[in-house]
């Protein structure tokens, strides 16, 4: 799988959309190639017509390459994960469960369940759901993430801290039933680091929604940010003063 | 001191901590700014020290840049690891960047910082300056360094630029590339602008951002 990157041809920089997605949809085209396909995908701009298809393609290079052990193929699929879940419409978003499934035949590296939370997080954010809408598998396995990585041992550790701060705030924009539980298992913690991150990140997400949805599209996402935070800081100064050591 | 320029003799530096590289053609101007990789015992005036900065890409430590002068927010372990956050949450956008065909896709000089987006607003990933990468860094972790509002940071012109850029002052095109309209002056963030914010005591720092004057572009600042 490791093979040299190979650099793309005077002809490549000059790429269009429409290109792009025919050399992805070519079966002819090797994996080195494919991965520098999809990463330079990324940055370009599809038009609307194009999205379908690319969603695809990016869908199955995410399947294929996810359980890679090669470094290569995760960067790419980094990109293939920002980038689909970035383009799709949100009715979309519930497919993007099966990509964060635990119960899959590998475990997927931690940094793509960076990507995936990260990802469902900004996509809320762009589209901030109403009290109606139900996300049932998302919100049961960004719960999971939650629980299983919003905890004392792993936090501090690489990639962990982010991948949690990424699901415990994409599980209150998704359901403000959650606002409770998540509260109590972040209060439990030693890491009040952690704790006045998270409170931090809610409050300013839930400002920023306000400002940039004065419509009212967003209040309910606003509003369930917002109790986030003062559950938090009702807390702060309570469990304990975490790791505040002054250097 | 919470910003100094560096000399002989050995002062220690800790991870986070921001480093500052100066202009080789205009004394004092500060070139460049990112994040110390660790936390070192002796430092010198132009050590060669992994960084993690804005490149562009971004680089988490695996080069080294001379520096010549630092500064410190006497970040707490609490604020390192916030930080650390912020950088893990962004790093593998940098790294499939470091491989795209056009570096600076993922680079700006105005504003700081931006992002791109799909159509329905989704952030796809950020783009950062130097400074912009120090700053917003800070600001994830509650340490408001630098007041940035567009029409509070100082006018710069094409010299300034230049220097902070090389190569920028000759080349319309790539001004028009980083959004640099016309012939300025542009209100562009420097890099000077957060050694200088960190010029301050260490309770001013947290307590509020530092308003960036012209003479801010080179450390020590000049008063203008």
């Amino acid at each position: 799988m490791s093979e040299p990157v190979i650099l793309v041809s005077a002809q490549e920089t000059e790429l269009t959309s429409r290109g792009l997605l025919q050399r992805l949809q070519d079966a002819t085209t090797g994996d080195a190639r494919r991965r520098r396909l999809v990463i330079e995908a990324e940055a370009m701009t599809f038009e609307p017509g194009q999205v379908g298809e690319l969603n695809s393609l990016l869908r199955t290079f995410i399947e294929e390459y996810r359980d890679s052990d090669d470094p290569q193929d995760i960067v790419a699929v980094g990109s293939a994960i920002r980038k689909y879940v970035a383009a799709m419409p949100l009715a979309d978003l519930p497919g993007v469960a099966a990509l964060l499934d635990a119960g899959h035949k590998a475990q997927a590296p931690l940094s793509v369940e960076l990507e995936i939370c990260k990802m469902v997080f900004r996509k809320l954010l762009a589209n901030p759901p109403g009290d109606k809408q139900e996300f049932p598998e998302l919100d049961w396995c960004l719960t999971d993430v939650v629980r299983v990585y919003a905890n004392d041992r792993l936090l501090s550790r690489e990639k962990y801290g982010a991948t949690a701060l990424n699901a415990v705030l994409a599980l209150v924009l998704l359901n403000g039933d959650r606002i409770a539980s998540v509260a109590q298992q972040l209060r439990a913690l030693k890491a009040g680091w952690f704790r006045e991150l998270a409170a931090r990140q809610a409050r300013n997400t839930s400002r920023d929604l306000m400002q940039r949805f004065q419509d009212g599209k967003a209040d309910f996402s606003a509003r369930n940010l917002e109790r986030l935070a003062a559950e938090l800081e009702q807390s702060s100064g309570g469990a304990d003063a975490g790791t505040t050591s002054p250097r | 001191m919470p910003a100094q320029l560096l000399r002989d003799e050995p002062v220690p530096a800790h991870r986070y901590d921001v480093a500052a590289h100066d202009s080789q053609d205009l004394p004092n101007f500060v070139q460049h700014v990112g994040l110390f990789a660790d936390d070192r015992s002796e430092l010198r005036r132009n050590d060669q020290v992994p960084l993690v900065h804005m490149g562009p890409p971004l680089e988490t430590g695996e080069g080294t840049i001379a520096i010549q002068s630092m500064g410190t927010a006497a970040l707490r372990t609490d604020d390192i690891l916030q930080i650390q956050i912020f950088i893990d949450d962004r790093a593998a956008e940098y790294e499939a960047a470091g491989i795209r065909q056009d570096k600076r896709a993922q680079y700006c000089v105005l504003p700081h910082v931006e992002s791109f987006q799909e159509l329905d607003g989704t952030v796809t990933y950020w783009k950062f300056s130097c400074a912009g990468f120090v700053i917003e860094a800070y600001r994830f972790a509650g340490l408001d360094l630098l007041i940035t509002d567009q029409g509070r940071i100082p006018p710069v012109g094409l010299h300034l630029l230049d220097a902070a850029y090389p190569g920028i002052a000759a080349s319309p095109r790539l001004r028009a590339h980083f959004k640099l309209q016309g012939d300025g002056p542009w209100n562009v963030v420097l890099a000077g602008y957060v050694l200088n914010a960190l010029n301050r005591p260490a309770d001013a720092i947290r307590r509020e951002p530092h308003q960036p004057t012209r003479g801010d572009a080179f450390f020590p600042g000049h008063r203008m």
